[in-house]
């Protein structure tokens, strides 16, 4: 009786544990791709092939749950990419699933994108994916930093908006 | 008898001084910048407020500025003489607002960032004035930047514009 007890209250701490568990998107987290991984995401990104990079979501299980899809402008602009190609396409960040389903994009670059510069939390997890993405704007532009709408999870359309 | 075209040259003309001259009176400062544009443009008496005040002043039934509902409008409305500001309150910290400068749209970046860098281009926009307080040097602007100039990708559609009746 004491077992199930335990069993019990140890199972509705489950969700307890994992709703409450977040994750920031992190640059340690993120390596490069392979040049055919680079050409597969399209034109766009073989352009900046030399700055795209995968980042990993982990879960509140260690599992990675989640993929981003960054181009580092922070190191593009270190590497001044943009003085002789002012007009060059940045995809934005793209949001896939553990199959490598497109699920979403954030709506800057990241972690940069001057003058912005976006901290994104992967929130209220259920079911081994986050439900909400936080995104706050911590960049020096003209206005103060801000918490933006966050982005959440609409199961019929499979995605994050 | 008042030739029209002569007098809407002389209106966009008196747009483009007042932009400049309030940027050049407050080159760091967004809201009082903006105060010295309006009052030049037809309202000597227009009290100051700051960027989160006026966007939300305009924002209010019965403040005589209504909504302007794509920045291609706006860029119509500012060639016709008409003032309109854009901007972006924050209701937790400070906003920024800008006023629409008459002329064709251009791009946007292409200026230092610091160290040499060069902000990239989100495309073509029309121009913009106002001053900041901001050191992001895409947030000041005597008409050379654009009205994308001053915000973040995330922020740009949270950015609206307001013209006066």
């Amino acid at each position: 009786m004491r077992r199930l007890t335990i069993l019990v209250l140890a199972m509705l701490a489950l969700p307890t544990a994992a709703s409450a568990y977040s994750v920031r998107l992190d640059t340690a987290r993120c390596t490069k791709l392979t040049p055919p991984q680079v050409i597969a995401l399209g034109p766009d990104w073989s352009a900046l092939a030399a700055y795209v990079q995968r980042c990993l979501v982990p879960g509140p299980d260690g599992r990675t749950a989640l993929t981003v899809d960054v181009v580092r402008l922070d190191r593009a602009y270190a590497a001044h990419l943009f003085n002789a190609h002012p007009d060059q396409k940045v995809p934005d960040p793209v949001l896939r699933d553990m199959s490598g389903r497109v699920v979403g994009t954030l709506p800057e670059g990241f972690p940069v994108d001057p003058p912005g510069v976006l901290r994104v939390t992967f929130a209220d997890w259920s079911g081994g994916r986050p439900l909400r993405i936080e995104l706050f704007e911590a960049g020096r532009s003209a206005v103060s930093p801000e918490r933006l709408p966050p982005m959440r999870w609409y199961p019929g359309a499979n995605s994050y908006r | 008898m008042a030739d029209p075209a002569q007098s809407k040259a002389d209106t966009v003309a008196a747009l483009t001084k007042a932009g400049q001259d309030g940027y050049d009176a407050y080159p760091k400062d967004c809201s009082h910048s903006i105060w010295v544009m309006l009052k030049l443009m037809g309202s000597p008496d227009e009290p100051y407020r700051t960027a989160n005040d006026l966007m939300r002043y305009m924002a209010s039934q019965g403040s005589g500025w209504h909504r302007v509902l794509t920045v291609e409008d706006a860029s119509k409305l500012a060639n016709q003489g008409k003032v309109v500001l854009g901007g972006l309150a924050v209701p937790a910290g400070h906003g920024h607002v800008v006023m629409v400068m008459p002329g064709p749209p251009h791009a946007s970046g292409g200026y230092d960032t610091g160290g040499g860098a060069v902000q990239r281009s989100m495309g073509a926009f029309p121009p913009s004035a106002s001053g900041a307080s901001s050191s992001w040097p895409g947030a000041r602007s005597r008409g050379e930047k654009t009205v994308r100039d001053p915000w973040p990708a995330a922020q740009w559609p949270m950015v609206t514009f307001w013209t006066r009746d």
